[in-house]
């Protein structure tokens, strides 16, 4: 299971959470998001989100 | 094997513009991962005169939604008003309107392809999308601020917390909003470390938006926003909502080997306004220059291709970095000195003019007040994209 979920419906795809990633595991696609490997659980996606689209999954 | 001279990746501004100024004659290709360019706008769609002057000089423009002639600046109940001129652009015919241009030189552009990877090899570069692979002799790379190919190439991409800015806009009518006037909110009760603005699309309707420094965000910018519109425009009819981030403080390197970083890519925004299309034009124009030139020599050494750099640097990256160190003195100040800060320098802002030698005595007052101030001017100057207003901003603060 990824670490982190994402709410679509409050996901404009503005990029926030890919520019801040350390790792760069974030790719923007299209429609969606891809989380790959590599995450370290810093949560600054999370952080930086305006729309609060992004949640860790429990 | 599809084989091209340069390969530009993100179909925005910056890549688009970047491939209008490559000369004619190479073979280019845009890369682009939406399915139609311009598509979908996050954006507030504020541009200066200056850069419409600057990089549009005399052509007839069709993405022009609405022009305003004053600016307003509030500070809790405090409130200044000034001249200054500027435009509200559609986005996606602003867009398109580059694109156009790339088209008619010859530009490739492929849409709903999106880059996984790039790689410098001895002599090309690898560009490997989701369906196949391409060669390059030079890429460009111009992803935006969701940027994930610069750090492919081996550009450190990482934005920091506290170069970040975490927004969110809605489209409103209200009968309330003058179509002549923009507006900017620096009360940090709604927006720490950020500003709130009002940017008039013409008939009652507004870009209404929010930016917070992510650091200093308590609250979601989705929230805060909607507390602001239900305290400031409650009849407001919202018509589109979205989310945003601006980055700024640009990358420690813009260049590689076949390589260049354009754009909010390059976290190349102003990190003052967070205004983002005119130094994505200008790195984009670089760009193009650069790249006609190493595509002509065959040389796309380290060497040769620092030349975009000095062309960068000898265009305003000093202001660049001013700015950002005036950012950082904002974002540290306490309540109360950000009190005393607008307080003194919106009463001199207001009715001001802003241009003529009145400005020089009105920012060197404030300097005697405030040892931050001129700020605000120094925002003017940012906003009106006019160099010769950052130069004398610049010498007053720093000499």
């Amino acid at each position: 299971m990824d670490y982190i979920k994402v709410n679509k419906e409050k996901c404009s795809l503005c990029g926030g959470c890919v520019a801040v990633c350390p790792q760069k595991v974030i790719l923007m696609h299209k429609e969606y998001l891809e989380f790959k490997e590599g995450c370290t659980k810093c949560d600054k996606c999370i952080k930086v989100c305006p729309a609060g689209a992004l949640n860790k999954n429990e | 094997m599809n084989k091209y001279d340069a390969i530009i990746i993100g179909g925005g501004p910056a890549g688009l513009y970047a491939a209008v100024s490559i000369a004619e004659g190479f073979n280019v290709l845009v890369l682009e991962k939406d399915d139609k360019i311009g598509e979908p706008i996050i954006c507030a769609e504020g541009i200066s005169n200056n850069t419409l002057k600057n990089f549009f000089r005399g052509e007839n423009l069709p993405f022009i939604r609405n022009r305003y002639s004053i600016i307003t600046i509030n500070y809790k109940e405090k409130k200044a008003t000034n001249e200054l001129m500027g435009l509200l652009v559609n986005r996606s015919l602003f867009d398109n309107y580059i694109a156009e241009k790339a088209l008619e030189k010859g530009v490739e552009i492929k849409l709903n392809t999106l880059v996984i990877d790039a790689q410098v090899k001895e002599n090309f570069v690898l560009v490997t999308t989701e369906k196949e692979e391409y060669e390059a002799k030079m890429v460009i790379v111009a992803d935006g601020v969701e940027s994930y190919i610069g750090q492919k190439l081996g550009f450190d991409s990482v934005c920091q917390l506290n170069d970040m800015y975490s927004c969110y806009q809605y489209h409103i009518k209200d009968d309330s909003i003058n179509d002549d006037e923009i507006i900017f909110d620096f009360s940090p009760e709604f927006a720490p470390g950020g500003y709130v603005w009002v940017f008039p699309r013409g008939d009652n309707e507004a870009n209404l938006g929010l930016a917070v420094n992510a650091e200093m965000m308590k609250n979601r910018p989705l929230d805060t926003l909607k507390s602001y519109k239900d305290k400031f425009y409650p009849n407001a009819e919202i018509k589109r909502e979205m989310s945003g981030c601006v980055s700024v403080n640009p990358l420690s390197r813009i260049y590689g080997e076949r390589a260049i970083v354009v754009g909010d890519a390059a976290r190349y925004a102003d990190p003052m306004t967070g205004g983002g299309i005119d130094n994505a034009l200008r790195s984009g124009g670089f760009a193009g220059q650069v790249a006609s030139i190493v595509l002509k020599e065959d040389n796309f050494s380290l060497k040769k291709m620092s030349l975009y750099g000095e062309f960068v640097e000898k265009d305003n990256w000093y202001s660049i970095k001013k700015q950002l160190q005036l950012k950082k003195l904002i974002s540290d100040m306490s309540e109360e000195e950000l009190d005393k800060f607008f307080n003194s320098s919106l009463e001199l802002f207001d009715g001001n003019k802003i241009f003529s030698s009145d400005f020089y005595s009105a920012t060197y007052s404030i300097k005697s007040k405030v040892k931050t101030a001129g700020l605000l001017y120094h925002f003017l100057g940012s906003l009106m994209k006019d160099k010769y207003l950052l130069k004398i901003i610049m010498r007053l603060l720093w000499q």
